[in-house]
């Protein structure tokens, strides 16, 4: 298995009664991207805030690096951050404001700033004052700030929320370049499915405070991409069938249903030998769901807003 | 630590408000003089007994007025000293309302424009970022007050004639103590900033703590202890405003331990308590 470079254990934030985040518990391999989904207001800012030390859990552990508790401490400065709106000083320019997060971490190193300036493509804002820089501009400000220090872990909470297109792709090929030139493990939470798929390797779904699923890309690919769907009363009967068949890539999902991810064309033929075996099939179509969809399906419906 | 010193002054040099201030402040210096060297022309006819009254009606506790008065305290045919002026300036709080101005807008800077977001989790020990903020604000107080002096020096030399220091001893001794209460008065403000998390709201305390309101509530507990039999007790003694006010020109050993103690433990005070609140909330 690989490495997890940060684990939750029943991470809860309570405000008087309401409990904002309840028991959640998230994995996440070095390397990954985790894409953390959940409606506005479901408990993802908050979370992140915790893992990135900003708040206080009310109860549960946070393990980062292999540290948990008071130890924490000592690896806090290994994870960047950037949590709702970028966090600037107005009146300074990008370099100003990169400047100081280095003086913080005593970082002396010429031609640093200009480094993660090219890397959050703002090399050539000059003298601006941030103040004057346009949403995207600030969010990729923002993720050079997190960048400070070269944390091993980036947290970046909707960094691509209110952004134009154009905004959307630089800051997405910015977190994609940031993975594959430093290996850099994302923690990425959005309420934009689709842009999270472009480049999530993990996902972990929360809903109202609680953590619903966590699931892989593959996993999350292969809940919503086309397949032929079996309704059948004994599933485990029809394994044998199936292999028969020379099927592979096929998955029991619940005492009801097998979902064939493969040769789609072949449903009759897997009606008829099912039939053969003796084993009642009650319904057997081809489907698929949107990535939309799963998730509303998981979080209980547009009807839940 | 000293990585946030650095960080801190880095941020307070490069904050413009600070020069604006100082500007501010040179330019009304000076025309306070130039008024004040008016001023000491006309009460040149007056009576020393009469100076001497009124100088004695603003310095006395029980006698600290509301609002922001500047008594020049230069006693009847002598010149008007460099001293003479910084005492009557600094007693008046002229100069503290300058400095908690810019106290405020600095200390809240990070957590208004939300950049203690990018710091604020990644520093191991929370808590430090308030002692390097009152570290650099203690280099601030000291150059703000210098440059009073410097203007203040320029003021006199420019609009009064015998251009005169006072007296050495005196001048560094309550300097001394009054950079102390000054210090002081800014970390007061600085942990007010920081628990209101609101400048307007901070400012308009700093302003009315400069302008002497709190006398109200310290003469109501003045009675109350009266009743109790500590009739000699008077809050104001016991506060960095009133030190500030209350310091003469010539202090007694009681008087220079009494500003130091007050100015020490207030400024101790306050920022162990800014210390715990940004330690323990949550950015």
């Amino acid at each position: 298995m690989q490495e997890l470079l940060l684990q939750t254990k029943g991470l809860t934030k309570q405000f008087g009664r309401f409990k904002a985040v309840n028991q959640v518990s998230i994995h996440i391999k070095r390397g990954a991207i985790y894409g953390f989904i959940g409606r506005n207001g479901a408990g993802k800012t908050t979370c992140l805030k915790m893992i990135s030390g900003l708040s206080t859990p009310s109860s549960g552990e946070i393990e980062l690096f292999g540290y948990r508790g008071r130890e924490l401490s000592q690896v806090r400065s290994r994870v960047g951050c950037l949590i709702e709106t970028p966090g600037l000083y107005g009146n300074m320019t990008a370099y100003e404001n990169l400047k100081i997060k280095c003086e913080l971490f005593g970082i002396r190193k010429v031609g640093y700033i200009e480094e993660i300036l090219k890397t959050v493509g703002l090399e050539d804002v000059g003298k601006k004052k941030t103040k004057h820089f346009s949403l995207g501009m600030k969010q990729r400000l923002g993720i050079g700030l997190a960048l400070v220090g070269e944390p091993d872990l980036l947290v970046l909470d909707e960094p691509i929320n209110g952004l134009d297109p154009q905004g959307i792709v630089e800051v997405r090929d910015t977190i994609l370049s940031l993975k594959e030139d430093r290996n850099m493990t994302i923690l990425i939470s959005s309420h934009i499915l689709e842009e999270l798929s472009k480049i999530a390797t993990d996902y972990g779904i929360i809903h109202r405070g609680s953590l619903l699923q966590e699931l892989t890309s593959e996993e999350l690919m292969q809940r919503c991409c086309e397949r032929i769907e079996v309704v059948l009363e004994e599933p485990k009967r029809a394994v044998p069938v199936l292999d028969s068949l020379g099927f592979r890539n096929y998955q029991v999902v619940d005492k009801e249903h097998i979902h064939i991810f493969e040769r789609l064309n072949e449903s009759a033929q897997v009606n008829m030998a099912l039939a053969k075996a003796g084993i009642l099939v009650k319904g057997i179509s081809i489907t698929s769901e949107e990535l939309e969809t799963y998730f509303l399906n998981l979080t209980g419906g547009a009807a839940n807003d | 630590m000293i990585n946030m010193l650095k960080m801190d002054f880095y941020r307070m040099f490069r904050t413009r408000s600070m020069y604006v201030i100082w500007v501010i402040m040179i330019v009304s210096i000076i025309f306070t003089t130039a008024l004040a060297a008016e001023e000491y022309d006309q009460q040149e006819e007056m009576t020393a007994s009469q100076q001497e009254e009124i100088a004695n009606r603003n310095t006395s506790p029980e006698n600290v007025n509301l609002g922001m008065s500047v008594i020049v305290p230069t006693e009847d045919g002598r010149n008007i000293t460099v001293f003479d002026m910084i005492y009557a300036n600094a007693q008046a709080k002229c100069i503290a309302l300058f400095l908690v101005i810019f106290t405020v807008i600095f200390s809240t800077a990070d957590i208004n424009s939300g950049y203690i977001k990018n710091i604020g989790g990644q520093v191991s020990k929370r808590w430090q970022l308030i002692i390097s903020r009152a570290g650099v604000l203690f280099v601030f107080t000291i150059l703000s007050l210098l440059i009073f002096v410097l203007a203040q020096a320029f003021g006199n030399w420019i609009f009064l004639e015998n251009f005169q220091w006072g007296d050495a001893g005196d001048f560094l001794r309550y300097m001394g103590i009054q950079i102390l209460l000054h210090y002081a008065f800014v970390v007061i403000c600085m942990t007010i900033a920081i628990l209101l998390k609101n400048n307007v709201f901070s400012m308009i305390i700093a302003i009315c703590l400069c302008m002497n309101v709190m006398v109200i509530l310290y003469s109501l507990v003045d009675q109350v202890a009266a009743k109790l039999g500590f009739t000699e007790f008077h809050l104001l003694e016991h506060t960095v405003t009133g030190n500030m006010t209350l310091l003469s020109m010539t202090p007694d050993k009681q008087a220079c331990l009494s500003g130091i103690g007050v100015a020490v433990l207030f400024t101790l005070a306050m920022a162990l308590i800014g210390s715990f609140v940004l330690e323990k909330r949550d950015i």
